[in-house]
């Protein structure tokens, strides 16, 4: 082979090139070149002289050459191509051609490099561009190579191309083959953007011709890429993760992904940031992490359930890979349900929800699994005092079918034998697992398959037994019909269920079981009309299936009578459209509406009550029975979502948000925390579907190039039909639950204090929360109501509210993690007056929650301790150490008064009442 | 069972159970005062033998002191039947008042009370509900404990809602026997003329025992647990008796009851339910919005006693106590330096071999002197 193409060897070759090129006359070249590529150019170049040519063959894919010469030397020829650009050339004496991008070689050794002669002469000065002797490292010129490289979009033509162009395609790490969702590509002058989706899928529209695009995605180092736009066409980006350079002090602009996206209220976490969070037990926990972010709440550190700008746990749409799963938690509450190795980031929207998502009113919590590595199998698995667990990624035959697999167990009943007798008795267990299988079957089709367990059993020292298990499998199929429109086409079942059996040989042996099943269907599209418009549309429908209650008898003695509830069916549909309008480059606007319907199917007897009347069954005046998929009722109504976007400047935007919001679906519950024997009821004729509304202001100003962000929201929100419950209330196993609920409404506002920096080798976030959360009970025929029917604070009502967190690498392999938390104590109500019945001292209670549990702080501190850096190693692994609750604070969980021996004494409840250390290994490979 | 039977009773004082460091601690809130005192009636009209009800008003929160008991005095409490037939009760001192009557159980029955501020309250007629026969009282050794449980049943499925209130009593015997006793007229040890080796103590349960067997196809209570007494329990070192007294209760008054006890007894989980505000049954006439505490029921009630002697018991069920001993010199001062409190109780002479007594071996005063803590009465149903 005559041409000598070798990617990199022009570096390395170079100490062999010594003197300039010697012309000689049976080397000139002739010839009608008409658009021929640089390799068909150098082909016959080669072929009628004896000059050999080094270049970087990636580097000329796109240039196409019409030249017409005769006799020509080959110095004029390449004057002629190569004049007004970056290419640059060297003919050594040998006649190799050198041929490089934005510097040239030097052919002879600078002047006096073996006898220490004095440099006298302007050898190395070349066209002004630097000359030097390419020492740099391979990898940084690949990134050079691909930054500076001019990929040609569409049919190539050789004249200038007019008109707009459409552009599309996937932006994936580079590393692991990953989809980055959310990443900002856009060009300046004018200024231009687009996100990649969900599925990392981006299409933009630009004028033909060339132009230089900037991608920037969270935990990525940005990205450049010089495009020639000739026609529609597919153009797919790979990021580089950013990994931790030793000694470097990280510079980087573009940040501006907060100003500049129109949603807002919406956070995004990647589990990098996670995992830098320290945690309980060094369980990293997707929950808790989301927990830390302004706005969220819980009522206790024993409770993941969110509470969302002063909404309720049961508000919450939570989405893993689109399933939606009913008890995101682990042993009885203190730990999620999700695994961390699989997950890729976590989203919350709390404030503008895209039509897309319905069906909760207060947020949807968005957990996305990583896609799998498509170039090579790789997994982790990790080892700590409470669980271990292993994930395995990879291609599975050629990179079109990745798939990712997590599983993850505990073995936690060892605890419990350290415990002192009283609870030596009691088992907990649990475990989850996690399937995502992602199939290119070709440029336009994709499928996506998740699969999702996860199963908690426990007994507490006695012979009930507690269980409950999710289970959720997804299929979604994905065609792009063209760069510009794409549909989603998934249809899905969730399931969650629980048991609590007392098994003893009594005849009150019993098992109690629920369960919920859905079955849904989503078709979504997405039409990118133009740069300015991007209208997404579509349908979904979702059939429940809620198994009430059964309550049966267990072994040969029980006297249990069986008792089941009816069955509930609804069929919930929506359908919506939704418009993200470029205004001007500093205007933006989302629009969109949903429109929810929702039919409560029989087969069902429905009790009719008395109107104006408590509904007792003193007051019922008919139970009619429908027949099965007859229907009994129907709601429904328009959603309206609707955020907006100024850009007062390049690094200061003011953003809006009015949403409307439809729940069909109540969970009930009369404690204050989530338990694993909450039961979900559907909205019937006596009970009506949750409403909700929220108005938000923001403010976003990026400091120091954007490396510090920093933003202010205020909201606004009500909400109806919040179900309470009165006195006495029985929850499970109830045939006519309306009787035991009372419609409350609901309030809230407050403002979101936020500073971040993200990057660099101290990075964090500062927030302050101001909020308040009231209830009102407004159901004029309840026969009791709560604080005789005035405004009160609710369960998770803590006003003030602070969080910083922070890291700090102090170098490659050693980073500190800190965090403090403050926040006013949760309501609480308590007595305020005693008296003596039934031999003891008994206590008459306040006003619902008209007191506070003392203030809550805690601080963490975790160090991550990596092990060596080298690639090339069959393990990675890492150490992660630290401790909750530094202080040792005693922060109450709950404050309450219990007779005892006939008298009352008050106790404060802490949950991680001390300091936890914890550590944690992981291993990569 | 109780209604509340799948709330889940997590008393995990700390969960992280690896760190079980003291995660329940004390807590006084400070809590405003009010100054309303509202009437609590407490009582069941019983048909087959003595009514007793007790009035009294609820009072601030006062960091554990009970002393201030507030009894309402002076009142008119009357029973009153839905055909206009009354029976007053007498007062008895302190709040209590009481009558003798037999009611018929086919009828329904109301209290009706006026205090001694002329405020007039009225209870909602009740049905009488007549308790079945306890079945038997059984008892077994449990997690190193012994357990009372009851069984009964109501052939008929009528009662359904059971509550049950105990009395134990028990036998105890000093660790030493004593034939000297203080005299505080004097500030001398002379010989004891009435022994003090044998007494006897008894206590009112004040937990709320509930059960029913409403989701059960029979009216049937296997195993309701009555009271847990742990190992080593000086209650059973020589003979204890437990009677208990068995109450059928209708729906609403189980509600009532169940609300009392979970407000007072099932908190301090990390589950717990929000306070339940239930009301009673009792009514102010001239105020409809005012809480009175308590629901009366009406009916018959039954009774068994059984007995558990200390022989029953494992081996390792007797522990000595945990006495002092010291030899308090026949010295004036130093006797009633010891003895004048009962701090210490002599038991023993020590004499010199010529007679003259140098002191007295005492103990600690509960070890030797039964009576500091009981009674020397033997009950008339005492074997």
């Amino acid at each position: 082979m005559k041409t000598g193409i070798c990617l990199f060897c022009s570096f390395t070759l170079l100490l062999f090139s010594l003197n300039s090129f010697a012309q000689d006359r049976d080397n000139l070249i002739s010839g009608n070149f008409h658009e021929v590529t640089f390799h068909e150019f150098v082909e016959k170049v080669e072929a009628q002289t004896d000059f050999h040519f080094y270049y970087d063959a990636s580097q000329f894919d796109s240039l196409t050459i019409t030249i017409a010469v005769s006799n020509a030397h080959l110095q004029s020829v390449l004057d002629r191509i190569f004049n007004n650009t970056k290419w640059r050339y060297t003919i050594d004496k040998d006649h190799q051609v050198f041929i490089t991008k934005g510097f040239s070689l030097a052919a002879n050794l600078p002047y006096g490099f073996f006898n220490g002669e004095k440099d006298t002469a302007s050898l190395a000065a070349n066209n002004g561009s630097n000359t030097n002797y390419i020492n740099q490292p391979k990898k940084v010129a690949q990134v050079i190579s691909v930054e500076n490289k001019l990929f040609d979009i569409g049919i190539k033509r050789n004249d200038v191309p007019k008109g707009k162009v459409n552009m599309a395609g996937y932006i994936r790490d580079a590393q692991t083959g990953e989809s980055i969702s959310g990443a900002l590509l856009y060009k300046e002058h004018p200024h231009v953007q687009v996100n990649s989706d969900q599925f990392g899928y981006y299409s933009i529209i630009l004028p033909a011709g060339r132009h230089t695009l900037n991608v920037i995605a969270p935990g990525m180092f940005d990205a450049v890429r010089q495009v020639m736009l000739y026609s529609d066409g597919k153009f797919d980006i790979e990021m580089n993760e950013k990994v931790v350079k030793l000694k470097e002090v990280l510079v980087e602009a573009g940040k501006e992904k907060n100003v500049r996206s129109t949603t807002m209220g919406m956070d995004k976490l990647t589990m990098t940031a996670i995992k830098q969070i320290p945690a309980v037990m060094g369980e990293v926990d997707v929950l808790r992490a989301v927990l830390t972010l302004p706005g969220v709440k819980s009522v206790g550190e024993a409770s993941t359930g969110l509470n969302v700008r002063g909404g309720a746990t049961d508000q919450n749409l939570i989405l893993f890979n689109g399933l939606n799963i009913y008890n995101p938690s682990h042993l009885f509450g203190f730990f999620s349900a999700f695994d961390p190795d699989v997950i890729k980031d976590v989203t919350l929207y709390k404030s503008s929800i895209p039509a897309k998502y319905g069906g909760r009113i207060s947020s949807v919590l968005d957990i996305t699994s990583l896609d799998g590595n498509d170039k090579k199998i790789s997994g982790s698995a990790g080892i700590g005092p409470l669980t271990s667990k292993v994930t395995i990624e990879g291609p599975i035959v050629n990179s079109k079918t990745t798939f990712v697999v997590g599983a993850r167990t505990t073995y936690s009943d060892w605890l419990f034998k350290t415990l002192p007798k009283d609870y030596e008795k009691s088992r907990a267990s649990f475990q989850d697992g996690t399937i995502h299988i992602n199939r290119k079957i070709n440029s336009k089709n994709n499928v996506y398959v998740n699969g999702y367990i996860s199963g908690d059993k426990f007994n507490l020292n006695s012979d009930t037994t507690y269980q409950y298990h999710n289970k959720n499998a997804n299929i979604n199929w994905k065609h792009n019909f063209n760069n510009r429109f794409y549909g989603v086409l998934s249809v899905g079942i969730d399931h969650y269920d629980y048991q609590v059996a007392f098994n003893a040989d009594s005849v009150n042996a019993y098992k109690l079981g629920f369960s919920i099943n859905q079955y849904k269907a989503n078709l979504d599209f997405s039409y990118f009309l133009s740069n300015k418009h991007t209208v997404t549309f579509g349908a979904s429908s979702l059939f429940y299936d809620v198994h009430s209650g059964s309550f049966d008898p267990a072994g040969k003695s029980s006297l249990i009578i069986p008792d089941t509830l009816e069955a509930e069916h609804a069929l919930e549909s929506a359908l919506y459209l939704s418009d993200h309008y470029n205004v001007s480059a500093d205007f933006s606007i989302d629009a969109g509406v949903r429109f929810s319907m929702f039919n409560y199917m029989g087969a069902k007897h429905v009790n009719s009550y008395a109107p104006g009347l408590p509904k007792d069954l003193n007051n019922v005046l008919a139970t009619t029975y429908y027949p099965a998929g007859k229907i009994i009722k129907t709601y429904m109504g328009p959603e309206f979502r609707l955020s907006a976007r100024y850009s007062v400047s390049g690094n200061t935007s003011i953003k809006a948000s009015a949403n409307s919001l439809r729940q069909y679906i109540h969970m009930l519950t009369n404690s204050t925390t989530i338990s694993p024997t909450d039961v979900w009821k559907l909205s019937d004729p006596n009970l009506q579907p949750q409403l909700g509304t929220q108005v938000a202001l923001g403010l976003y100003k990026n400091f120091k190039n954007n490396t510090i962000e920093t933003s202010v929201e205020v909201y606004y929100k009500w909400f109806s039909h919040y179900l309470d419950y009165r006195s006495g209330a029985v929850l499970v196993m109830n045939h006519h639950i309306e009787t035991d609920v009372i419609n409350t409404k609901g309030r809230a506002y407050g403002a979101e204090f936020l500073l971040k920096k993200s990057t660099g080798k101290i990075n964090g976030w500062l927030s302050y929360t101001y909020s308040r959360s009231l209830l009102q009970q407004d159901d004029p025929y309840a026969a009791e109501k709560i604080n005789g029917g005035a405004e009160y604070p609710s369960n998770f009502d803590q006003p003030h509210n602070f969080t910083f967190i922070g890291n700090y690498k102090i170098n490659h392999r050693f980073s500190i993690s800190f965090n403090a938390t403050y926040s006013t104590g949760r309501p609480i109500t308590l007595p305020v007056a005693e008296y003596d019945y039934a031999g003891s001292v008994r206590v008459l209670y306040s006003d619902r929650n008209a007191y506070r549990i003392p203030d809550y702080f805690r601080t963490d501190l975790s160090m991550n301790l990596e092990g060596n850096h080298k690639i090339h190693q069959f393990t990675h692994n890492s150490w992660t150490l630290g401790v909750y609750n530094l202080t040792a604070r005693k922060n109450a969980y709950s404050v309450y008064f219990i007779s005892q021996n006939g008298n009352i004494h008050g106790y404060k409840l802490s949950i991680f009442g001390t300091a936890i250390p914890f550590i944690t290994y992981n291993i990569r490979f | 069972m109780e209604q509340n039977q799948f709330s889940i009773k997590l008393l995990l004082y700390c969960i992280p159970i690896l760190f079980y460091v003291g995660c329940k601690v004390p807590y006084d809130p400070s809590i405003k005062s009010s100054n309303t005192h509202l009437l609590v009636v407490e009582g069941f009209l019983t048909v087959n033998g003595t009514t007793n009800i007790k009035l009294s008003h609820t009072r601030n929160i006062t960091s554990g002191d009970t002393a201030a008991y507030i009894n309402e005095v002076n009142a008119k409490v009357i029973i009153e039947d839905n055909n206009n037939n009354i029976f007053p009760l007498d007062e008895n001192g302190r709040g209590n008042y009481s009558g003798n009557y037999f009611l018929n159980s086919n009828v329904q029955y109301r209290l009706h009370i006026i205090t001694s501020d002329q405020k007039e309250y009225f209870s909602d007629f009740v049905k009488c509900k007549v308790s079945p026969p306890i079945e038997d009282i059984s008892w077994k050794f449990n997690q190193g404990g012994v357990q009372i449980s009851l069984n009964t049943r109501d052939p008929n499925n009528n009662t359904k809602y059971y509550r049950w209130s105990y009395t134990e009593t028990w036998e105890f015997h000093s660790q030493y026997h004593s034939n000297l006793e203080y005299n505080p007229v004097d500030t001398t040890v002379i010989y004891r003329k009435v022994p003090v080796f044998v007494c006897y103590r008894d206590r009112d349960g004040s937990a709320i025992i509930l059960g029913t067997s409403a989701k059960l196809a029979q009216d049937v209570i296997q195993d309701a647990p009555i009271l847990f007494i742990g190992n080593h329990d000086r209650r059973i070192s020589v003979l204890y008796s437990i009677l208990v007294t068995q109450y059928a209760l209708d729906s609403s008054g189980y509600n009532y009851w169940n609300a009392i006890k979970g407000n007072t007894e099932n908190v301090g989980s990390i589950f717990d339910l929000q306070p339940n505000q239930t009301r009673g049954n009792i009514h102010c006439v001239s105020d409809s919005t005012e809480t009175v505490i308590g629901y009366i029921g009406a009916g018959a009630t039954d009774q068994k006693r059984i007995f558990i002697s200390n022989s029953e018991m494992p081996s390792d069920w007797n522990q000595p106590p945990n006495c002092t001993e010291y030899e308090v010199l026949n010295i004036v001062d130093t006797i009633y330096h010891y003895m004048a409190s009962k701090s210490y109780v002599p038991y023993l002479k020590d004499s010199t071999p010529a007679g003259v007594t140098k002191g007295f071996f005492s103990a600690s005063g509960s070890c030797v002197d039964c009576t500091i803590t009981g009674s020397l009465a033997k009950p008339t149903f005492w074997p």
